[in-house]
């Protein structure tokens, strides 16, 4: 008799879809270390009425964590996989990838590691777009602030589109984008950044002798580094 | 010899009719009830979603002549073993900023494996639960400053073949504690056992005595082809017929009971204060002298 079997098995039941199926097809009868009371309550607990608490599971799991936290790259995925929200949680939930995540995956580890996998044709800029999300929402490599950071798509045009103006952007071409991020109590700020400055900047944070740069895209720097602290 | 759980929170006062806040939620906020809306319910129970780290701030702001329960979650009493350390010792932290008489713990698990999940997986409905379940509760008391009060969580499908009031009776006596009894949890369960239409069917089976403190909340009902799915909303949705059914039913055989409370999570300010009316016009017709001495207004 296992206890913790029994609670793997519900779990199993609630977020590992391709598991659901095959033991509702009855591909197989029991769940590992469920004995045979226990693997007939489970049984009892599989069919429409399950099925239904985990679409709406799912719903609330893109309500909840993702569409607040990753607004763009959660609709993004919608889009581009062809799948509403219950669907895409589902299939997400059903990787191992959604095993990464701490907690409520309030910092989008687990989410990114899907993101990374898909490689969609009509969204070259996915991963891009949920690193830039993830960045502005302070969730950071690293606890170095301010910072350079440079995406190889103009991600922060690729999010307006898609949360401002509720467009998906078709045939982007890459653009990169540097950004200086600032971090303090009140969020993170973000200014952009031309490829000149994103250069000196990155100098200028690391305290480098900067007597070969151009001396305005200095000083534009230095101001702009100036005003965020 | 100490006192045991039960004895302990027997040896509360009645707090009467209460508004169960989120110290971390905008709306409603505490604050605001407190100031503009203090005639409006009793106490508060104080939920922190389990949080130690960023309690002591809010906690402070609650007066002390607010009387307070405190609402605890993440100790995962039903679970297969006891939860780690630090979230023992962060329960214990909040209660003693708090120190409420008694502290209460859905009879559920939110980790599974050490994975958080979306929602309360409610009790497994058999014998060995109830055995872990037990142990568990009784390993907490030795550890923690309060007594808890075990609720029953909400079900939207049920495991084990046990009867959910026959799981509560024997935990609580095996535990010796007493229990917080959700009103719509528990119809939340009937509906998964197709006994929806009798919200109070086995109700014989729990020893009402142990229940010290009453929940009611908001819902919504999912329907389906082949039954109804319960859905907390807790003060974004209206409080069930059934649950307002149970209440009316009950009220007059809870011999021990201390405390009523609405959960008013998400509600505004004004809806958690007309959900509290809506109850205590059912507390004053069906039981009044049990508010008497205790209702501020």
């Amino acid at each position: 008799m296992s206890l913790e079997a029994q609670y793997r098995a519900v779990y199993a039941l609630m977020y590992k879809r391709g598991t659901r199926d095959a033991f509702e097809q009855g591909k197989f009868d029991r769940f590992e270390g469920t004995d045979d009371a226990e693997a007939e309550e489970i049984k009892q607990v599989a069919g429409l009425r399950q099925n239904i608490v985990v679409q709406l599971h799912a719903d609330d799991i893109g309500n909840n964590w993702y569409m607040p936290r990753f607004p763009a790259t959660w609709t993004a995925l919608q889009v581009a996989l062809g799948a509403d929200q219950p669907e895409l949680t589902m299939r997400f939930t059903d990787t191992d990838y959604f095993e990464l995540r701490v907690n409520d995956d309030s910092d989008g580890r687990a989410l990114a590691a899907f993101v990374d996998t898909l490689r969609l044709p009509n969204a070259p800029w996915l991963a891009e777009l949920l690193r830039y999300e993830r960045m502005i929402a302070g969730h950071w490599p690293d606890g170095q602030s301010p910072r350079v950071e440079t995406f190889e798509w103009d991600v922060a045009g690729v999010y307006d589109a898609l949360v401002d103006k509720q467009l998906f952007p078709v045939d982007e071409t890459p653009v990169p984008l540097s950004l200086l991020l600032h971090r303090d109590e009140a969020g993170v700020t973000e200014v952009a950044l031309n490829r000149d400055q994103a250069r000196v900047m990155k100098r200028l944070i690391a305290r480098e002798n900067l007597d070969d740069a151009e001396p305005s895209v200095v000083a534009k720097c230095r101001r702009v580094l100036n005003q965020l602290r | 010899m100490s006192s045991s759980p039960f004895e302990r929170v027997l040896s509360a006062p009645i707090l009467g009719l209460g508004l169960g806040i989120d110290i971390f939620d905008d709306q409603p906020d505490f604050r605001v009830l407190i100031d503009r809306h203090r005639d409006g319910f009793d106490f508060l129970e104080v939920y922190s979603r389990g949080d130690w780290e960023h309690t002591d701030d809010p906690f402070a702001r609650i007066p002390a002549s607010v009387p307070r329960t405190y609402h605890h979650e993440g100790l995962d009493p039903v679970g297969p073993r006891i939860c780690p350390d630090d979230t023992i010792n962060g329960c214990a932290k909040n209660q003693r900023l708090l120190n409420p008489p008694w502290t209460v713990e859905e009879l559920a698990v939110r980790h599974i494996d050490g994975k958080y999940c979306d929602f309360f997986f409610p009790a497994i409905l058999n014998e060995e639960c109830v055995k872990a379940t037990i142990e568990n509760l009784n390993a907490l008391h030795a550890r923690l400053p309060g007594p808890l009060l075990p609720e029953n969580a909400p079900y939207e499908f049920s495991v084990g073949d046990m009867h959910l009031c026959e799981f509560l009776t024997r935990v609580a006596h095996g535990a010796d504690c007493g229990l917080v009894l959700d009103l719509g949890h528990l119809w939340s369960w009937q509906l998964c056992v197709g006994k929806g239409d009798t919200p109070d069917h086995g109700i014989d089976k729990l020893d009402l005595s142990r229940v010290i403190e009453v929940h009611l909340a908001g819902a919504r009902i999912e329907k389906y082809e082949g039954g109804q799915i319960y859905r907390d909303l807790h003060g974004a949705g209206p409080i069930p017929e059934a649950s307002l059914y149970l209440l009316r039913e009950l009220l007059p055989k809870l011999s021990n009971l201390r405390a009523i409370t609405i959960e008013v999570e998400d509600a505004t300010e004004q809806g958690a204060i007309e959900q509290a009316r809506q109850v205590r016009e059912v507390v004053q017709q069906i039981r009044p002298a049990w508010l008497e001495g205790v209702h501020v207004a």
